[in-house]
């Protein structure tokens, strides 16, 4: 209503609404795309093979299971040292460090986060091999310090007077972190969800490391494919359904990465309540 | 240039903020609003100058007001021609970053008079003589707004709603925050500024009303309680109950 | 003794990046020499230097990024000015995009690209496939963070302006982006970060050749890409791609020093 009322700026926001949207439109867009692609050579044969449990599009296997097996057994496996990890480190950066260590702290973890994955990746796979392991180690080093900041900014947003009602109720280290733990669960799930997403997309690193065999019961010394290192590593030379196919892999992963942002999302809603 | 509420009700998704106020403002003058905390005071202001924009986040009218004969909701206002004519002091003012001078200016050079630069600095050295800021500190054309205190914030704030000369100003506590030398400035510049204008002084103080309004208003949970009368009659004939537990509440 | 546990896993953290340098160094160490920087290739990548590549590194993020900055401000602007006074299921559609935009992985963004602009369009690997793949995958990145930027200035900034008559443009171009300027750069910064990082996008789009371009439609290899074609594509070339990605080290800490100079937050709880 305020928007027919603002008449000589009506146009200039009309203007910048649509520049604006396409950025969104076009992830839409995108999503759309892989859809249609995938789609177009679906018929119900090809469907149930889909489900089936073996990827090797040479014999016209196209089973995604194992991939997506391999996705999410990757990120999952991750999670718990990201966590185990992850919450103490950010506590040290929040309560415990002194100003000079906070100032390093935060270029180490800033340092990290922005590594690009092919760095990480030929490291791994120079120290620890081609593997499940590595892949997990991979995943930790992508995944863990964006957690740490995301655990850190939600830190940063307690109630400046908690810290001083804690320590004036008499309670020491260990019963303050608990305290703030109770205090900051809900964020800390949702940047849980955020990064069990991002485990979910990663590509490139993995493929340093993650050999070419997809299984459908990793294990830590065996070698490990994702949807989306499938993607990196056939797009090159996929034709016809294959190449189809790809994009219903790309469609796969696209969908466990949106269920983790509706989920997080419902609990940054719960949070703010 | 009064301001008129007719039967005006006020609710957002369903919960009635204000209920059938029927008012006429003067032209000049102070007129008190008072209250307890949410009963809608706020609100009220908010919803004058369209800040508060019925149709959308939930809130929905009933009943009107008008300014200078003409719904103020009427297609063809623009809120920001509005709100230049009814202007707004927010009970915490935010400071905009650069000199005393320039903030005072920046709504009359970005705002749709367009001043020039060198006039609307011309136009804030007067205004902020005027609240008496300019005597104040060392320089109004070199002191950041953010140096101020909370009382001479305030005056800023007064100062840049009265730069694009308004007809009425709505205030909105402006002193519950401040100590009794800060409020006194204050309320001195209020009672000049009513010689020209309507002020509309939101208050939960009844003594600050009684020094200062013409008339006055009280609102329990979005009823107006006692009409608009003049501020004697009101604090004489107390008939509601809510009245005088606010009046033996908030008497200083 | 929880101060203890905690500062050894934060110490963790901090050996981990001194590996990950220490080890591509020595890694690296017999690659480098004085020209390394500015020669050319050859053989196939395994002997010279690498000058071309860095150059269309530089050249693809920063065409990228110049090319996201203003469709993500005025996306920033659409949702902070306009959907804001609209109902809020278009608000949390947007941002549900957004956020979905900066989740999806950068190898489906590169699929999608190389079907769309190389394949559709007809552009091949190409400069410009890569530089409008990289762009689209960076703006919802930078959406995220001019909008955090914006809604985390102070709340009443918008109806301060507001209750001074003055319009949404004049509002946001005049009070809230110069108030957010050092958002708006750290956000940059970061989306700088990711496009350098970035392979999968680049890799079906803009190409491996190592050459200098002699136009947009000539396909380029970044950094990024080089390290993984050394890696899996050339044999003998682990050693180049380990000095390839000590660069890319180095440019991730340069970019991080920037970060830490224009934030400087206050730790404080």
């Amino acid at each position: 209503m305020s928007l027919l009322a603002r008449r000589s700026e009506f146009f200039f926001w009309c203007f910048i609404t649509t520049i604006g949207g396409i950025i969104p439109i076009s992830v839409g867009g995108l999503i759309v795309y892989l859809f249609a692609e995938g789609s177009s050579i679906i018929t119900w044969d090809l469907f149930s093979r889909i489900l089936s449990n073996s990827w090797f599009p040479a014999d016209e296997e196209f089973g995604i299971l194992p991939l997506i097996v391999g996705t999410i057994t990757s990120a999952a496996a991750v999670l718990p040292l990201v966590v185990c990890l992850g919450i103490p480190s950010a506590l040290y950066f929040v309560l415990f460090a002194n100003e000079r260590a906070q100032t390093i702290f935060s270029m180490v973890v800033g340092t990290l986060s922005g590594l690009p994955s092919v760095v990480v990746g030929i490291f791994v796979m120079e120290v620890t091999g081609i593997n499940f392991t590595s892949a997990v180690i991979v995943l930790f080093l992508l995944v863990a310090p964006q957690f740490i900041l995301m655990v850190a900014t939600s830190l940063f947003q307690l109630h400046k007077g908690l810290l001083i009602s804690a320590k004036a109720l008499g309670l020491g280290d260990f019963g303050i972190t608990v305290l703030i733990l109770r205090q900051i669960s809900l964020p800390v799930f949702g940047a849980m969800l955020v990064s069990l997403g991002r485990g979910f997309g990663e590509a490139v690193a993995l493929t340093f490391v993650a050999g070419n065999v997809a299984t459908m019961m990793p294990d830590w010394s065996g070698p490990i494919r994702t949807l989306t290192t499938t993607i990196v590593l056939e797009l090159d030379f996929a034709t016809g359904a294959h190449y189809s196919i790809l994009h219903i892999v790309a469609l796969s992963v696209t969908l466990l990465i949106a269920v983790t942002v509706i989920l997080s999302g419902i609990f940054s809603r719960r949070n703010n309540q | 240039m009064s301001i008129e509420y007719n039967n005006f009700s006020l609710s957002k998704n369903e919960e009635t903020i204000i209920s059938s106020l029927s008012l006429r403002t003067a032209s000049s003058g102070i007129i008190a609003v008072m209250g307890v905390s949410g009963s809608g005071k706020s609100t009220l202001l908010k919803v004058t100058n369209r800040i508060i924009e019925p149709g959308l986040e939930g809130w929905h009218i009933n009943g009107d007001i008008s300014f200078r004969g003409k719904s103020i909701f009427s297609p063809d206002v623009k809120p920001e021609n509005l709100r230049q004519q009814i202007g707004l002091v927010l009970q915490e003012p935010v400071a905009f970053r650069g000199t005393m001078v320039e903030n005072v200016a920046f709504a009359l050079r970005f705002g749709h008079l367009k001043i020039k630069r060198q006039h609307a600095n011309k136009m804030a050295e007067d205004v902020l003589e005027q609240v008496g800021l300019a005597s104040e500190v060392s320089d109004i054309n070199r002191v950041k707004a953010s140096e101020l205190s909370g009382g001479q914030l305030q005056r800023l704030a007064i100062a840049r709603a009265i730069a694009i000369k308004p007809k009425v100003l709505m205030m909105d506590e402006p002193t519950s925050a401040l100590d009794p030398i800060a409020t006194e400035s204050i309320e001195q510049v209020v009672l000049q500024l009513s010689d020209e204008i309507l002020i509309v002084l939101v208050t939960h103080n009844p003594s600050q009303a009684r020094r200062l309004a013409d008339e006055a208003l009280f609102m329990e949970k979005g009823k107006s309680v006692h009409g608009a009368q003049s501020i004697d009659q009101l604090f004489r004939s107390s008939g509601s109950k809510a009245f005088d537990q606010f009046l033996s509440v908030h008497q200083q | 003794m929880i101060r203890i546990i905690c500062m050894c896993c934060a110490l963790l953290f901090l050996g981990l990046i001194l590996a990950i340098g220490f080890d591509l160094y020595t890694e690296a160490a017999d690659v480098f020499y004085d020209g390394y920087l500015t020669d050319k290739p050859s053989d196939l990548g395994t002997k010279g230097g690498i000058a071309p590549i860095i150059l269309n590194t530089f050249i693809i993020v920063g065409l990228a990024i110049a090319i996201a900055f203003p469709f993500s401000l005025a996306a920033a602007a659409t949702y902070t000015m306009v959907l804001k006074s609209q109902p809020t299921t278009l608000q949390r559609l947007f941002i549900f995009l957004i956020d979905l935009g900066i989740g999806i992985p950068r190898i489906v963004w590169g699929l999608a690209g190389a079907a769309i602009f190389s394949g559709l369009f007809g552009l091949g690997f190409s400069i410009i496939s890569g530089v409008l793949t990289l762009a689209l995958l960076l703006s919802p990145i930078l959406t995220f963070g001019f909008i955090a930027g914006i809604e985390s200035l102070e709340k009443q900034l918008k109806i301060q302006c507001q209750v001074l008559g003055l319009t949404d443009l004049v509002t946001f171009w005049m009070q809230l982006i110069p108030s957010a300027k050092s958002a708006l750069l750290t956000t940059t910064l970061i989306a700088v970060g990711r496009g350098f990082g970035d392979a999968a996008a680049l890799l079906f789009t803009s190409g491996i050749a190592s050459r200098i371009p002699s136009s947009i439609l000539d396909p380029a290899a970044t950094l990024s890409v080089w390290v993984f074609q050394l890696t899996t594509a050339i044999p003998g070339g682990e050693k180049r791609a380990f000095a390839a990605a000590f660069i890319l080290f180095t440019i991730t800490l340069i970019i991080q020093g920037c970060l830490s100079i224009s934030n400087k937050k206050r730790f404080s709880l």
